[in-house]
């Protein structure tokens, strides 16, 4: 974690850069000194999640410290280091990335790349992106459908009640594995959930897909009726809950900050 | 006069979000209030969310409330579209009419409701009576499908003007002609 000095922060990472580790890694610490060094060297794994939340701390940081700068050092391993270049490309102004090799084209792994979302019609237009990358990836139509809309309507989401923070959602979108596994994460710095009394039960109280109203319901009950199982997991505080067709439950776990919606397309 | 086509494909392959659902439906509402017939045109929209839906459906339910004597179809909705579509109608308890090659079809309806349709397409302009005739139904039962299609927006109504004694009511099905939205898809 993140050691100081006196001119730039430094955020040493290392290992696992995936769901609620990555949360915790990067965005649990505000940002004292106007540079900052995301050190990610010893980076081994990294999902939509790592990707989402490394923009959003660069975001976060340039937004509190408007003349700054931050620097990103990749993973050193060239898997990560492809996965973290194709999620962080392009990348926002004020922020460097160090000893970046070429993007590939196409894009093997970050379908969607980390994207900020400062208002609807950005999320509408991650979306339209997302489902021309699916298409160009040759994702089946049913499963592109479910890509765009999940993409605009979590972010959109977040967007509008991510109360208690000025830096926009993060978007990102990837595809892994054989079975090319769809995994969009959402990533937030609203403190409504993750700061309330009890996580768990704010989180506990999103209907589930048999009598829900809501989207994310929605987006289950379309899943289904296509017979694609997808599964949504959020982690806001010191909770999470992991969502399927039939089951809907929350556990506790050590806090993160901000509220993070996954959702996981199988094949 | 033909209906007004309100093209949709103007914001773009993907409609989302509740905000942008809300916006939308009211620039349709606003810029509809003259037309005789409006014609929701989904050509070129790949996918709507719910939410965004949800906004445009009960935008349509209250114009088609406000204007009982001109007909509202939705044309061009993919499978995908139409399943989110019969997924709000569903929430809402809002039937809605769609148009497919010509054809008018219920968003939301029960297979009766359809049956009812497509028997009042098959007439054209009709009085209750006519109708129930046709479907071998007695007039009470034929009522509240009427009131069902005509707050859907498949049906008009107006007063019969030949009614020699009280008032009587004629419903209209769309001209078939009427069913096209302007432009290609």
């Amino acid at each position: 974690m993140g050691a100081g000095s006196v001119d730039s922060q430094w955020l040493s990472l290392a290992g696992d850069l995936r769901r609620h580790i990555a949360v915790q890694s990067l965005l649990a610490e505000g940002d004292e000194s106007s540079e900052l060094v995301i050190f990610a060297s010893q980076v081994e794994r990294v999902d939509a999640v790592g990707g989402a939340a490394t923009l959003l701390r660069a975001g976060r940081h340039l937004e509190e410290h408007p003349s700054g700068q931050v620097m990103i050092v990749p993973p050193t391993r060239p898997s990560p280091a492809e996965q973290f270049l194709e999620l962080l490309s392009p990348l926002p102004d004020g922020v460097v990335l160090t000893d970046a090799g070429s993007v590939p084209e196409p894009r093997r792994f970050a379908l969607v790349p980390a994207t900020l979302i400062p208002d609807d019609a950005s999320a509408v237009a991650a979306a339209g992106f997302a489902l021309e990358a699916c298409e160009r990836a040759r994702i089946s139509e049913v499963r592109t459908n479910l890509v765009g809309l999940a993409v605009a309507e979590i972010a959109g989401n977040a967007l509008h009640h991510a109360t208690g923070t000025q830096t926009p959602p993060a978007v990102a979108v990837t595809v892994s594995g054989r079975e090319r596994v769809i995994e969009i994460a959402v990533v937030d710095l609203g403190t409504g959930i993750s700061s309330a009394i009890d996580p768990a039960a704010a989180l506990g109280a999103i209907p589930g897909p048999a009598n829900g109203s809501g989207f994310l319901a929605d987006l289950i009950r379309r899943g289904n009726k296509r017979e694609i199982e997808l599964s949504i997991e959020v982690m806001s505080g010191t909770a999470t809950l992991r969502w399927r067709w039939d089951q809907h439950r929350t556990e506790n776990q050590s806090f993160v900050p901000g509220t993070t919606v996954l959702v996981r397309i199988p094949a | 006069m033909r209906p007004l086509t309100y093209p949709l494909r103007n914001y773009g392959p993907v409609l989302a979000t509740r905000s942008m659902g809300a916006e939308v439906a009211e620039h349709m509402r606003m810029n509809t209030i003259k037309a005789t017939g409006v014609i929701v045109d989904f050509c070129d929209i790949r996918v709507a969310s719910s939410p965004f839906l949800d906004e445009l459906a009960c935008t349509l339910r209250a114009m088609i409330a406000d204007a009982p004597e001109r007909f509202v179809l939705l044309a061009n909705l993919n499978a995908d579209l139409m399943d989110t579509l019969e997924l709000v109608a569903d929430r809402r308890d809002i039937v809605l009419t769609a148009v497919s090659n010509g054809e008018l079809k219920t968003v939301g309806g029960t297979r009766q409701l359809d049956e009812t349709l497509a028997a009042a397409e098959e007439l054209g302009t009709f009085t209750a009576a006519e109708l129930a005739e046709r479907l071998e139904l007695k007039l009470p039962n034929l009522h509240q499908r009427l009131a069902q299609l005509t707050a859907a927006g498949a049906l008009t109504r107006s007063e019969d003007p030949s009614a020699k004694r009280g008032r009587r009511l004629l419903f209209k099905t769309p001209e078939l002609d009427d069913r096209t939205p302007a432009g290609a898809c």
